[in-house]
């Protein structure tokens, strides 16, 4: 039984189907690229499996039990936390507090603990934030915005985090701290990774495998090598960006 | 000199009379974006019940008023439950629906309650020579120090606990809070009965100074408005620096000029203010 089983799962928004009839799987621990044009379906496919709205058809099971259906608060209580495209931390709250935020979503507020403080600490010096936790989140800039997202991200406990886009907008030093958290998020919390990414020469030295989304339609997926050379996903995507 | 304290000392003291009772507005607006038009008419409930807790079933003073406070506290979730929550997505739905609430409960109080002004008993009686040079009632005093103690609390709760962490983050992107695994609806529910309770304190720490009666509702409302605007809507800190700076305007403004402008200065404060701030003094700018 696949870690993460999604079946068949179509959304349309009236008459555009933003998402058709995808399916694919992923194994536990994986870290999966998803790529594809703009207005490919990706954002949306990521909203569809975090149940920020219901898709029409399809099944997606995760960890073994199905999650159709189920609020956002549920899934990310059943271990799915997700990233934004454009960072949106609580910026009127400290870093620290945001984090907590994190822990009180998963685990309901039960108050704070010397143990709790701790890790949020951890988490925060994990993705390199820790001279800053108690710096309100408006005055971060981008790259410590998005490791805050993460880090906001894996005070939920996480199986599988989403992560939308983590590199648009940052320099070449800032991606390679970017690339080396996502690889620890891997390592050292065995939380499984699926990836939206536009940045293709970063996102291959990572990722284990491909999907390619178009017009809502999984054309292809394997092994990234094998992906970046099939004549459908050339024209689908990487042909229109050579041209 | 000894005059312009005395002023001062009531304006202070309105002041804080006035953010308390605005208080819930502003917690409301801040975490669900909804304008809570029956706010008034849940201080004057809260105000007949510790009247009616304490005269007819002569229960203590604080246990009436505990009680009083935790009914309309229940009050405010049914009323989120059944009223609010289907106009989710329609600011525009739940100020109809809790303007209609306002006046169907001013006239249920006139119908159950009668037309005739009503008061808990005070909780102190005299009065105390405050720095030696006016007399200053005990009861006001005490009011005054009970909702300032009630702001503190509230800051608190909002502030330092975890409640208020979580509180915070539904008002900043209700969206992700909920990604985070935050349940808002729930957030929502407790959070509306929270704001309703805050108007059923400040109702009855002034019942004893000021009296209900079934109309009462509408001047607290109305002023409860003004200070949430003047503070720029949704801000805590707004709500008691502008409650504070209404108090003291009109007082002021009442004793060296006119008593009868006093509400003249109040609105002329808030126009000013608009001028400068169009989002209010610690208002966010909409994005």
């Amino acid at each position: 039984m696949a870690f993460l089983d999604v079946q068949h799962v179509t959304k349309r928004f009236g008459g555009l189907t933003a998402v058709a009839d995808v399916s694919f799987q992923m194994e536990q621990g994986e870290i999966v690229g998803l790529i594809g044009p703009n207005g490919a379906g990706k954002t949306t496919l990521f909203n569809l499996i975090a149940g920020t709205f219901p898709f029409d058809e399809g099944r997606i099971v995760f960890d073994g039990e199905p999650l159709n259906g189920l609020k956002p608060y549920h899934v990310c209580r059943r271990g799915i936390a997700r990233t934004f495209q454009i960072t949106r931390p609580f910026l009127e709250m400290t870093c620290y507090e945001n984090v907590v935020v994190g822990f009180i979503g998963r685990d309901g507020f039960t108050g704070e603990t010397p143990e709790r403080r701790r890790r949020a600490e951890e988490i925060l010096k994990l993705v390199g934030l820790d001279e800053f936790l108690h710096t309100q989140a408006r005055h971060l800039n981008l790259i410590n915005k998005k490791k805050l997202e993460i880090a906001r991200a894996l005070a939920t406990r996480p199986k599988l985090i989403l992560l939308d886009e983590v590199l648009g907008g940052l320099n070449t030093g800032e991606m390679v701290q970017a690339l080396d958290l996502i690889r620890a998020i891997r390592d050292r919390f065995g939380v499984t990774v699926l990836w939206i990414e536009h940045v293709m020469g970063a996102l291959m030295q990572v990722v284990e495998r491909l999907l390619v989304l178009d017009g809502g339609r999984l054309i292809c997926q394997g092994d990234p090598q094998t992906v970046v050379r099939d004549p459908r996903v050339i024209e689908a995507y990487l042909g229109e960006a050579d041209d | 000199m000894d005059d312009f304290l005395l002023y001062l000392t009531n304006g202070l003291l309105l002041g804080v009379i006035y953010a308390l009772s605005a208080l819930g507005v502003s917690l409301i607006v801040g975490i669900m974006n909804v304008i809570n038009f029956a706010h008034g008419e849940l201080y004057v409930l809260a105000g007949y019940f510790s009247a009616l807790f304490a005269h007819a079933l002569g229960l203590p003073i604080p246990v009436a008023m505990a009680l009083a406070v935790g009914l309309v506290f229940v009050f405010g979730l049914l009323i989120e439950r059944t009223l609010i929550q289907p106009t989710y997505g329609n600011d525009m739905y739940s100020l109809i629906i809790t303007f209609i609430l306002s006046i169907v409960l001013q006239n249920a109080y006139l119908f159950i309650f009668g037309p005739y002004p009503q008061k808990p008993p005070n909780w102190v009686t005299g009065s105390t020579h405050l720095f030696g040079l006016f007399y200053y009632g005990n009861q006001r005093l005490a009011s005054f120090l009970a909702g300032a103690a009630v702001i503190a609390l509230l800051f608190l709760l909002i502030k330092k606990t975890w409640f208020g962490k979580m509180v915070r983050a539904v008002a900043q992107d209700r969206e992700m809070a909920s990604m985070v695994g935050v349940n808002s609806t729930r957030v929502n529910m407790l959070s509306f009965a929270l704001g309703c309770a805050l108007a059923a304190a400040a109702g009855v720490i002034l019942a004893p100074i000021f009296p209900v009666n079934p109309t009462a509702s509408v001047g607290i409302s109305l002023t409860a408005f003004v200070v949430v605007v003047l503070g720029g809507m949704g801000s805590l800190e707004g709500c008691v620096v502008g409650g504070i700076l209404l108090g003291v305007v009109q007082n002021l403004g009442a004793a060296y000029v006119s008593s009868g402008y006093k509400h003249f200065f109040g609105f002329l404060i808030l126009v000013l203010v608009l001028t400068v701030r169009p989002s209010g003094l610690f208002g966010r700018k909409e994005i």
